[in-house]
């Protein structure tokens, strides 16, 4: 079988043969070719299964439309599921397989279900499958499951690459068609920045399907004329393969470009690119949609729409049967019949619902008005149509032509709803279009070649004008105005045999029927328990059909029936081109810290802390567990000394003559009398009286402060101070810099850090205790006079400092810092030791300050300054958040001191059930202390304060455990402060 | 006299590729200090660097050490000039009037100039502002985001653009930048 259906002619490089398979099968196309051209040309006409019965299915449609030629794309890894033939260009080496059935195509074992059908009407499952509820998860829904969906995933990654992008333009036209092509020329011609995109290969739209005239030419001439002028201009950018797929706010538009998968080999470069298309104005040019007549079995394959059929011989020479007929309400689908004819295609018969037409059949065709057709035949392609009167003709294809719907789907996506119109009986865009847009030609209800071209160049040029663009003088591209006479007829009435509306999701006339005699009123409703409109062609053709259905159940006419508004896509997009390049180790940046690289050299492990990669400790040989490595860094900077990278700390520079007073109203402490020199402690509250976040802030001159942050919150406290500069206290002369990123940051933590530091300090400045006590800081010289900043504060406990260099030296620095400490043992520790310690120290993260408690439930209610005005001042003195029951941050032991703790664990008083009603608090970090050589545990609980020595149990069921545990003073160890200040 | 000797180095340093129609450069030798400025001390500052000052979303050139003054946010202004050493600040402010807030920033961006005909279509895969002539000529700058990135755009010259982005996701940032280029090298 090579191409037997082919005709002369048709937009085709015949010189370009393309090789592809179909179910295993080698076939031959041409470049140009769909899919489904190819496959018609090859005369295939069972293509598909159909969802629900398992029909067999052919070509329907010639486009983005197509409800029944869902394929299975490419191989492995790389296979697509539901794919439309009609849209996907044909490529050489192309793997294609039908879906949806069990058995080969032809001998489809599920085909079972259409005998069942008349058990499986609509919405049969919501009643079926109620009893008994024990059968639903184990039984029902596994067997529906595995015979439900269209098409499989191969389950692998994805191998393709996807893109995204932003455009910009003045005017956004969508659609290539003549209404678009003519709009383009227009505003391109004023010099406009235009973008023109459509879904199609080939731009032109139905000019290249159609034979009709522009400017005296063939259209499809005259297209790649205006095409050639339109690439000619630097201000016009051609979208072809590029489908404008969703209207969002702004004049922000979705737009999905095919860009290497029709070249059909694995590539190093993006199959698809999502665009974000910012548009001044857009000029929907989408064109219409051809719609069927339902009538019993009007799902055979040879059944299609007539501008197809017309479509796959005028542009891609392929006759779609040798003895055609036509089914029409309209005059359109004569041209069917007329093109065909020229194409020496016999036409067998014209069957029009009409009582007359003016329009001319050719010859040795017979014309039969007020025609319906009731049956059909044929098991895996048409045979015959059998008429109302039970005459029988002998077909292999039937063109069927309902009339055409404008596109209005992108019009609908900000809630617009179509108005009806009954002299083209369609719905056309209504009032409430997305801002910036227009609607011109057929989505705009202009029907014919001569208005849509004239709408699209009248458009684009008002839509320049009001843009302050000049517009060329130049009149509308000249055409005919062909027939279009349409009349409402939707279904047959007469006949028995299902008449289908959704060939997509297997709905028929009826199901609709029952659908309002179950009390579906709603549009909506009745979409929802047919599934009609739904999956892929989101009922592009099957919808109006439908809507008139409903309409004559209810009585009313269609526009007081109601119709259903679109969401995007307009047509499918895959997950991958929405994740576009954010998979994997690109999900997301990463960011390094100084001591990334000297870390890696250790061996450290690695742990995200939000964007950050940190240190998480530093194994060494013979360590073969995690706890190893952070009881020796623990112990050892308790001991002599240790470092830790705290670089990711956020560090807000204030500067400015009000810097101490709005620092004094940002924290809940007092701020305004803090020497020079010095650093203290800081609690910021949200306007709610909830602890924001903590951090230290040292003053470094009379108006310059550096507030730390902690590092999760280092983007939204500097927002905070922004938002309160620039719109609480704009009057204040205050400067905010983020430094987070300037500088490289360690601490370094335990008894000889003074002695590794005076090594690397340059000796002109004194860092004793009396001349550089607890909580100083300075700006000072290192290594021979490299700038650096140096705090005497203590996260760990111990006696501390915190250094920081510029970042360029940050790498250095770590690996001087561990040549002076070589002397003292000194250790490098990771996240998990610095947590330890803490936890030991009793200081309080983010896993205390979650956004839920108050400095009271910290223990740092005294804290709170009653003197000044601050933020949060107010709400935080709330009743219920001072409650003498409230809750205290407190330490906990297990009373068995192996037992181990867990985070997240529930206090509950002793001989209580372990129910919410008992719940009295929760354990917000764990940590196994070496120092104390047991667990222990940092939490809240009501009156925690007063409970001290009281047992409870921390009870963890998700896990099975409950826990008796003491509660104690947060301060595992040295509650005095004695070493942090020696 | 402490006996250890700190390196400074560079993010990207010595980094220079050239792709089909787009080169890719990192920029180490700039000093970057961020001015605090006001409606009392505009005119100061301008009159200082020789310069007009720029408005919002544009920069000039200053005569400075080859210097730029971007017009970043209303109260602050980021001057760019040659310098790799560590007093960037002591540098600028003995060019400023005294009281100007000043804060060095040369540590904390990579930077990279991207250039070429092709540059503008790299961009467009990660750079959600009109970067068409018309709308960002040279002279213009913008503060937007790249791959979730926060970066500040400056055109330098007819598709010669600098980027400006957080020195710890430096190489996420060349990454992205060196796959836009990649998937519309043609």
């Amino acid at each position: 079988m090579t191409q037997i259906f082919r005709l002369k002619g048709g937009m085709i490089d015949r010189s370009k043969k393309l090789n592809f398979t179909f179910n295993g099968k080698t076939l031959e196309g041409y470049h140009g070719d769909t899919l489904a051209s190819a496959l018609l040309a090859n005369g295939q006409k069972l293509v598909a299964r159909s969802f629900k019965y398992h029909r067999p299915r052919g070509i329907f449609t010639a486009g983005s439309e197509e409800p029944n030629a869902l394929m299975q794309i490419g191989e492995g890894a790389f296979v697509e599921p539901n794919t439309r033939a009609t849209v996907a260009e044909l490529y050489n080496g192309l793997t294609a397989t039908s879906q949806n059935h069990r058995g080969s195509l032809e001998h489809d074992l599920m085909a079972i279900t259409d005998l069942f059908s008349p058990l499986l009407s609509a919405g049969f499952y919501y009643k079926t499958f109620m009893w008994p509820k024990a059968f639903w998860e184990k039984l029902y829904e596994p067997i529906i499951r595995a015979s439900a969906g269209l098409g499989k995933l191969s389950a692998q990654e994805d191998p393709d690459i996807y893109d995204k992008g932003y455009l910009h333009c003045d005017l956004l036209i969508i659609g290539a068609g003549p209404t678009g092509l003519a709009a383009a020329l227009a505003a391109g011609r004023a010099k406009a920045r235009v973008i023109l995109a459509d879904e199609d290969f080939r731009l032109g739209g139905r000019l290249n399907a159609e034979t009709m005239s522009v400017e005296n030419s063939a259209g499809s001439h005259w297209a790649a004329e205006a095409l050639a002028e339109l690439a000619s201009m630097e201000n016009v950018r051609l979208m072809p393969r590029t489908t404008v797929y969703g209207a969002y706010d702004h004049g922000t538009y979705g737009a999905l470009e095919q860009v290497e998968q029709h070249l059909g080999t694995a590539l190093s470069k993006p199959r698809q690119i999502l665009w974000r298309i910012n548009s001044k104005r857009t000029l929907l040019c989408a064109g219409a949609t051809e719609r069927p007549i339902a009538f019993g079995n009007n799902d055979r394959p040879g059944i299609m729409l007539a501008g197809a059929v017309r479509a796959y011989a005028n542009r891609w020479g392929v006759a779609t049967g040798k003895a055609v007929s036509i089914f029409t309400n309209n005059d359109d689908g004569w041209r069917t019949a007329n093109d065909l004819a020229a194409q020496k295609i016999h036409i067998k018969t014209i069957i029009d619902s009409r009582q007359s037409s003016n329009m001319q059949a050719p010859d040795n065709c017979e014309v039969i008005y007020n025609g319906r057709i009731i049956d059909t035949s044929g098991r895996h392609a048409l045979k015959s149509i059998t008429l109302a009167d039970g005459r029988k003709i002998e077909t292999d294809c039937l063109a069927v032509s309902g009339g055409w719907s404008p596109n209005v789907h992108l019009t609908c996506h900000q809630r617009g709803r179509p108005q009806w119109r009954d002299d083209i009986a369609a719905f056309v865009p209504g009032n409430e279009l997305p801002v910036g847009m227009s609607v011109a030609g057929a989505a705009n209800g202009e029907m014919t070649l001569h208005k849509a071209l004239a709408d699209g160049h009248a458009s684009a040029n008002a839509i320049v004008k009001e843009l302050g663009f000049n517009p060329v003088r130049k009149s509308a591209p000249s055409a005919e105005d062909e027939a279009a006479s349409v009349s409402a007829f939707w279904h047959v009435k007469e006949g028995t045999k299902r008449a289908w509306l959704d060939l997509q999701n297997d709905v028929t006339v009826k199901d609709i029927k029952l659908s309002y005699q179950e009390g579906y009123r709603s549009v909506e409703h009745m979409k929802r328990y047919t599934t009609l409109g739904m999956a892929t062609d989101q009922g592009k053709t099957a919808n109006i059909p439908a809507l008139a259905v409903m309409a004559e159940c209810t009585g009313k006419t269609i526009p007081e029936t109601g119709t259903t508004i679109f969401r995007p896509p307009y047509t499918p997009v895959a997950i991958g081109a929405f994740g576009g390049r954010a998979r994997g180790q690109e999900y997301r940046p990463v960011r390094y810290t100084p001591s990334h690289k000297w870390a890696k050299e250790q061996g450290a492990a690695f742990v995200e802390t939000g964007l950050w990669m940190r240190a998480q400790w530093f194994p060494i040989n013979g360590e073969t567990h995690w706890r190893d490595s952070v009881d020796r860094e623990v112990l050892q900077t308790r001991k002599s000394v240790g470092i830790c990278d705290v670089s990711t700390l956020g560090k807000i520079d204030i500067q400015g003559r009000d810097a101490a007073q709005f620092i004094n109203k940002v924290y809940c402490n007092g701020f305004a009398k803090l020497p020079i020199g010095k650093t203290r402690y800081g609690l910021m509250l949200r306007e709610d009286g909830i602890v924001m976040d903590d951090g230290t802030t040292a003053r470094l001159g009379e108006n310059h402060y550096l507030m730390t942050t902690t590092t999760g919150n280092a983007a939204s406290v500097y927002r905070h101070l922004q938002f309160c500069a620039q719109c609480l206290w704009p009057q204040m002369d205050v400067h905010l810099v983020s430094q987070t990123e300037q500088f490289a940051q360690f601490a370094i933590a335990g008894p000889n850090s003074r002695k590794l530091l005076l090594k690397i300090v340059d000796a002109e400045y004194d860092i004793s205790n009396e001349q550089f006590p607890f909580m100083a800081c300075g700006q000072i010289t290192i290594c021979g006079g490299i700038p650096a900043r140096l705090f005497r504060i203590s996260f760990s406990g111990e006696l501390a400092y915190e250094i920081a260099v510029p970042t360029r030296y940050g790498n250095s620095l770590v690996r001087a810092l561990m040549n002076a400490g070589e002397e003292y043992d000194v250790v490098p520790y990771g996240l998990e030791a610095l947590n330890v310690m803490r936890i030991e120290k009793g200081h309080a993260t983010g896993s205390e300050l979650n956004g839920q408690t108050t400095a009271s439930d910290l223990g740092m209610g005294r804290m709170m300054s009653t003197k000044k005005d601050y933020i949060g001042n107010i709400l935080a003195r709330r009743p219920a958040l001072n409650r003498d029951d409230g809750f205290t941050l407190m330490g906990f032991l297990p009373v068995d001191h192996k037992a181990s703790l867990r985070s997240g664990s529930h206090f509950i008083a002793r001989g209580k059930s372990e129910i919410m009603d008992n719940d009295e608090g929760w354990m917000t970090s764990v940590a196994f202390s070496p120092t104390l050589d047991h667990s222990i545990g940092l939490g809240f609980i009501k009156s925690g304060d007063k409970r001290i020595g009281e047992i409870v149990i921390a009870a963890d069921p998700l896990h099975g455990k409950s826990t008796p545990v003491e509660i104690v003073s947060p301060h595992f160890i040295d509650p005095k402060g004695e070493l942090l200040r020696g | 006299m402490a006996d250890y000797h700190l390196e400074a180095e560079t993010p990207f340093g010595g980094y220079s590729k050239t792709f089909s129609n787009v080169s890719l450069r990192a920029i180490t030798d700039k000093a970057v200090v961020s001015i605090a400025v006001s409606n009392d001390n505009s005119k100061a500052i301008g009159k200082a660097l020789k310069t007009k000052m720029p408005s919002m979303g544009t920069f000039v050139s200053i005569q400075f050490s080859d210097g730029k003054l971007l017009a970043i946010e209303p109260q602050q202004m980021l001057v760019l000039f040659d310098n790799d050493s560590d007093d960037s600040i002591e540098a600028i402010a003995k060019q400023l009037p005294k009281t100007v807030c000043l804060n060095d920033l040369s540590d904390s961006f990579v930077m990279f100039e991207i250039s070429g005909p092709n540059a503008r279509k790299a961009l467009e895969r990660i750079c959600a502002i009109d970067l068409h002539p018309n709308h960002f000529a040279p002279g213009a700058l913008a503060r937007t985001k790249m791959e979730h990135m926060a970066t500040t755009i400056i055109c330098e010259k007819t598709d010669t653009y600098l980027l400006m982005s957080a020195r710890s996701s430096g190489p996420s940032f060349a990454h992205a930048i060196e796959t836009s280029i990649h998937n519309t090298n043609t």
